[in-house]
């Protein structure tokens, strides 16, 4: 029996009304909870990007993959475990210009740690 | 710049005709009544059926796919006119039967204003759907009833539904038809990888004990004949699901007979006896398996599908090869030696003798007065020469039916496998005898089943469809029943039906009729039946309360296959 973990499934798909929905469904039809969903423009135009992360088991995420494949409008989807890549948690946050312009002595340090 | 020369409605009749669709099912309303308009200038290329109810166009359009192998064509209004399809969609789905579905829909200025007659027939059929689009702009029509019918049709086939609004039928557009061949986002065919199949080879030339169960794939991707050739080099015992009858012939020397909860007594048990287990284009559906965990575990399996989401679904191969069943037998008949399994084939056989004893032999018992199911369906099978297209319904005369009869064409067998549809029988055979009037074409249903889409005797008298039916009527729904009083004490709880004369039902449709409940009068009025010419119908009173064997119990090892209560 495997242990439940954490997967991140990246698909690419046709960015047309209704995909996300034939694909989620591929998760709510089997009771699978999705943690959390990201879409994105890919690099290519007119192709999304959906970041998907839910908690499962090995040859469970193997089929749901599958599944996910099948669907038409969906170009590609690959699964990787939690413990296969490296991540790091980024924050962005949206500021008044007005504030920094108010208190100029904090731009340094905000430039030096979080801006690239 | 040139006009727009053509309305969108005539547009959709257009595309039809570039995609050879010479029959359509249908039924008018609101939203879909421009289609309908154009519909009327080209009565003379494309025949439209109206049927009674959405439901039984939607299981004709079905019956048609699955004997001429083409997409069924349904046309249907918007909101109750689609969810009414829907059955029908979804067991398309499951049995993957080729369906184009064009719906009416609102005017898109009214989408999502819970507009009369307006659903959510998107949201509601993409789980069952192969694939479903909303067309709210005319200039959308021929491109995407183009790749609606290559979808439906290519790779494993399935139901595709069209919404197309009501503002959209109406505008004009410059109609240019390119047919699909290629899709960014779908591609059907499998790339064949040849070290599989060599290893699929190797496995099978090593084998013992092989066993090949094959599926619908084989009749889809139209491999009889590969499988045939396989089966007469290799000497490996076959056996068919319930949707792949027909497939082989029955009196193949090679065949052993179906699988499944109520198939044949060998074919179950000695799955969990073979060494390597080949299957082709089924999808070990869990009435073939039984106890999955328990399911062939000392074989090597092969299983070669084309739909790869299949491989590794429900029991894991050793060897997966993702492939059109064609293809691959084609690939791996040069590289399989000829042998020979006669000793291993006596296994099956000894197994037929026990089968027979037990419970064939009760069935054509001449001395017992009572009909029993199985020997109405032998008798309508040898009346037909063995070779009508049997269409039957959901529940015992269902098992009995495809046990009983025998088959020497392939495409023979019409039937709701996956789904399990009560009603799909009457409406199915229509839509199959107008798919191929060549042949003669008999459906079975029960008295519980035959009043679910019993309307449809109208559709049948209106158009002379020269279907047979025959209503085998035990007063029960007896598969329910059958479990009732196997696994519920016999507490018969709501199983009891009551029928009204079926005779005086199909005359009140100028249908010629006859119910019969004894022995001697069986032969001379099948033989009236099938001779007649138009529809006829055939109540026999069966048995009450006959019950279907061999069985699989439900949560049971296939090996555990019992052949009396």
């Amino acid at each position: 029996m495997n242990a439940k973990k954490d997967f991140i499934i990246t698909s690419y798909v046709e960015n047309k009304i209704g995909i996300l929905y034939r694909v989620l469904n591929v998760f709510s039809r089997r009771m699978i909870n999705v943690e959390s969903l990201t879409v994105v423009e890919s690099e290519r135009k007119g192709i999304s990007k959906l970041t998907i992360v839910i908690e499962s088991e090995d040859n469970v995420v193997k089929q749901l993959v599958k599944h996910i494949e099948k669907q038409i409008g969906v170009m590609g989807a690959y699964v990787q475990s939690n413990n296969e890549i490296a991540m790091s948690k980024v924050s962005l946050y949206k500021m008044f210009t007005q504030s920094l312009a108010n208190h100029d002595d904090q731009l340094p340090i905000l430039e030096k740690q979080y801006v690239n | 710049m040139k006009s727009k020369t053509m309305t969108g409605s005539e547009a959709i009749i257009q595309c039809l005709l570039k995609e050879k669709v010479d029959t359509v099912f249908g039924y008018p309303g609101g939203a879909i009544m421009p289609v309908y308009d154009s519909i009327f200038d080209y009565q003379d290329k494309i025949r439209h059926i109206l049927t009674r109810h959405e439901q039984g166009l939607v299981h004709a359009a079905q019956g048609y796919a699955r004997v001429t192998g083409k997409a069924g064509v349904c046309i249907a209004t918007s909101g109750p006119g689609a969810t009414n399809l829907i059955t029908g969609i979804a067991d398309a789905m499951m049995d993957s039967t080729p369906l184009v579905c064009i719906i009416g829909q609102v005017p898109s200025p009214l989408l999502g204003t819970d507009a009369f007659q307006e659903a959510d027939i998107i949201g509601m059929t993409t789980p069952c759907t192969k694939w479903n689009y909303q067309i709210t702009s005319v200039d959308e029509i021929p491109e995407v009833l183009s790749k609606a019918f290559y979808i439906a049709n290519s790779g494993r086939p399935g139901p595709v539904v069209l919404m197309v609004t009501k503002n959209a039928q109406f505008d004009s557009l410059d109609f240019e038809y390119k047919k699909t061949t290629w899709m960014n986002s779908y591609k059907p065919e499998n790339y064949l990888d040849y070290n599989k199949i060599k290893k699929a080879a190797d496995l099978i030339n090593s084998a013992k004990k092989p066993y090949l169960l094959f599926g619908q794939g084989v009749v889809l991707s139209g491999a009889e004949n590969e499988l045939q050739a396989f089966l007469e080099k290799t000497g490996i015992p076959a056996a068919s699901t319930l949707l792949g009858l027909s497939a082989l012939p029955s009196d193949h020397p090679n065949y052993v007979g179906m699988l499944g909860m109520h198939g044949n007594y060998g074919p179950n048990l000695l799955t969990n006896e073979c060494d390597v287990l080949i299957g082709v284009g089924l999808r070990f559906d869990d009435r073939v398996t039984g106890n999955a965990s328990k399911y062939a575990k000392q074989a090597k399996i092969i299983h070669i599908e084309m739909d790869e989401s299949e491989l590794g679904k429900i029991v894991t191969p050793k060897v997966p090869v993702a492939g059109d069943a064609k293809e691959v037998l084609s690939a791996l008949m040069p590289l399989v030696h000829q042998s020979d399994h006669s000793t291993w084939m006596k296994e099956f056989r000894s197994c037929d003798v026990l089968e027979f004893d037990e419970v064939i032999k009760n069935e054509f018992d001449e001395s017992k007065e009572e009909l029993s199911m199985a020997y109405v369906c032998r008798k309508l099978s040898e009346a037909a020469d063995h070779n009508a297209v049997l269409v039957t319904d959901v529940g015992q005369h269902q098992m009995i039916a495809n046990r009983y009869f025998k088959f020497k064409n392939t495409r023979s067998v019409i039937t709701s496998g996956g789904l399990g549809t009560m009603g799909f029988a009457l409406p199915a055979a229509m839509g199959a005898k107008l798919g191929d009037d060549s042949r003669t074409v008999i459906s079975i249903a029960g008295d519980g089943g035959f009043q679910m889409t019993m309307q449809e005797l109208g559709t049948i008298a209106q158009h002379q469809i020269s279907v047979k039916m025959v209503i085998l009527n035990n007063h029960f729904l007896g598969m329910v029943r059958q479990w009732q009083e196997l696994f519920f004490e016999k507490r018969y709880s709501f199983t009891e039906i009551e029928s009204p004369d079926f005779v005086q039902i199909a005359q009140a449709y100028n249908i010629p009729a006859w119910s019969i409940s004894e022995k001697k009068d069986l032969e001379n009025k099948i033989n009236e039946m099938l001779s007649t010419e138009g529809p006829a119908l055939l109540e026999v009173k069966v048995e009450k309360e006959d019950n279907v064997f061999p069985m699989v119990p439900s949560g049971a090892a296939v090996n555990e296959v019992l052949l009396k209560p």
